[in-house]
């Protein structure tokens, strides 16, 4: 579903947001990308979502080359793509409704077709009772659903999020990740991007890239993944 | 395209006038201002222009012969005039007939004539030109031309105002081409800019448009269609303004009988027409301009 072989990106100059990075995602899969600040995993997604071009090496979305992609073919590849924003990026002066209609609206989907398909999708994130609320009036927690069910609105089947949880509390953050688990069991890939490393553990089947300084140190399997890395950081604690 | 789809953008263009009414109110204004002061000047130019070419169509020369040349002379000449292509028609007016035409027209005067011993009026060729041949060039050459034949004493062919009328036409034509360039040049940039604001009060919404999937062209409609309002009913509002305008000068000025007559059978149908047609390509360029650069990748 995603593929990712020898991927640099680079801010002018030498310096690399990412550095020879060689990953995949099957389809169905829940990919965690995890790292500290500024190791490259906002970057990650921009190139999977057509925000940024890799400055090297192939990219492949649905076995789509996006090095070779078109602009005029960016938007209906983003149709494919769910992407939930680091700032929730709502429109806080229109209603939940609006906010959520949009991904169909851009599609030219029917209004009938939007009417029907918003409230389910609120029902999945738990706000149908709220769809006349102004994005502005609603909780940190709340805003993160509003960005969940807009990604996941027009079936796409990739979603990406980039610190879904970032800001919110422990309860409602569990909250969150038990909603991106249940996109994932309905068959839509979900690469999350986090700093929280006590997430990946609460995914069982769960993937996993660490980043460290745009380099890709360790994937694979997210419990033998973070495993073996708590061996080697214990080891290493244990020379010192 | 959808009529859905069709709706849809009318709804948005509608939604980013009815947001930005002090700006929207502004733009029309500019517009239909512009485009009233353009229709004024292609109005008066097309009127002096017809005046003109209707004159031209109208004007008569006039060959006055020789005493000594007789009437059969006169009448040769006359057939060897009528074979010229400029020449629509061709009347011999003899001495008597012109002094006839004299008492009738004049009778007044007719008293002066009264001591002479003779007719002194002498006998001429009337000529009517074809209207294409009405031009001052052509009737000049052609005047010239009729001096030089054996008979004719003098040609006349009056009203030398109308070359300075015709001047007055060209430097019109020019000032109108100047200013009306300028003025559509003023009004693309006025709606350019219009549409620039509006973008700028709707780009976060637009950005998050184009993060999840909105072709160029669907973000573009809208504001495509928001300037085409604008030229429209900038134009709309011009036409208006000048038909009133038209109807006022009609009715309340004393203006010479011709230009009377043509104010009062001006075709308002094509001028109207042709003023929304303007508005809406002034709206499609301005719009265009400002969409160009805001969607530059």
């Amino acid at each position: 579903m995603i593929q990712l072989y020898h991927v640099y990106k680079a801010y002018g100059g030498e310096q690399y947001a990412l550095h020879d990075v060689t990953l995949t995602a099957d389809k169905g899969d829940f990919l965690f990308i995890t790292g500290p600040s500024g190791a490259g995993k906002t970057t990650l997604l921009k190139l999977i979502f057509c925000a940024e071009q890799a400055t090297r090496g192939q990219l492949l979305v649905d076995g789509v080359n996006l090095q070779r992609l078109k602009r005029s073919a960016v938007p209906y590849l983003r149709r494919k793509i769910g992407v939930v924003f680091q700032d929730f990026k709502l429109l806080g002066e229109r209603t939940v409704f609006a906010n959520v209609g949009l991904t169909l609206e851009v599609t030219g989907r029917p209004r009938a077709y939007i009417e029907k398909k918003v409230r389910q999708v609120l029902r999945l994130v738990g706000l149908d009772a709220k769809e006349n609320h102004l994005c502005c009036r609603l909780s940190g927690g709340e805003q993160q659903r509003v960005a969940i069910a807009r990604a996941v609105a027009a079936n796409p089947i990739i979603v990406l999020a980039d610190e879904p949880t970032g800001n919110l509390d422990d309860e409602i953050t569990l909250e969150i990740l038990e909603l991106f688990r249940e996109i994932n069991r309905r068959g839509t890939t979900v690469v999350l991007a986090t700093h929280n490393r006590e997430l990946i553990g609460k995914v069982p089947g769960a993937n996993v890239g660490i980043l460290r300084q745009g380099r890709l140190v360790a994937a694979g399997v997210a419990r033998q993944v973070m495993a073996q890395r708590s061996a080697l950081e214990i080891s290493s604690q244990g020379m010192l | 395209m959808r009529i859905g789809m069709l709706v849809y953008f009318l709804r948005k263009a509608l939604g980013n006038i009815w947001t930005n009414p002090f700006l929207s109110l502004v733009t029309l204004s500019t517009i239909s201002i512009s485009m009233l002061i353009l229709g004024l000047f292609s109005l008066i130019y097309l009127n002096v222009q017809q005046s003109l070419h209707q004159m031209g169509g109208e004007l008569q020369i006039t060959a006055y012969l020789h005493e000594t040349i007789s009437s059969e002379q006169a009448k040769v000449l006359r057939s060897k005039v009528a074979d010229w292509p400029e020449v629509e028609e061709i009347t011999y007016v003899s001495k008597e007939q012109a002094l006839s035409r004299f008492r009738s027209q004049l009778r007044e005067y007719a008293g002066i004539l009264e001591g002479l011993k003779e007719n002194p009026l002498p006998a001429s060729l009337e000529l009517t030109l074809m209207p294409q041949y009405g031009r001052s060039g052509n009737i000049k050459e052609l005047s010239t031309r009729l001096g030089r034949l054996p008979g004719v004493a003098e040609v006349q062919y009056g009203r030398k105002w109308m070359a300075k009328l015709r001047v007055f036409v060209e430097v019109m034509k020019l000032v109108g081409i100047t200013v009306g360039g300028l003025l559509l040049i003023a009004t693309i940039f006025v709606i350019s800019n219009t549409i620039k604001l509006t973008f700028y009060s709707r780009r976060e919404e637009l950005e998050i448009m184009r993060l999840v999937g909105a072709t160029d062209f669907f973000i573009k409609a809208p504001f495509l269609i928001e300037g085409l309002l604008h030229g429209l009913g900038g134009a709309l509002l011009a036409a208006g303004g000048l038909s009133l305008l038209i109807l006022f000068l009609f009715s309340h000025l004393d203006l010479p009988l011709r230009l009377a007559v043509m104010a009062g059978s001006l075709p308002t149908g094509q001028l109207v027409a042709g003023f929304l047609g303007l508005g809406l390509l002034l709206g499609v360029l301005g719009s265009m301009v400002s969409l160009r650069r805001f969607l530059r990748p």
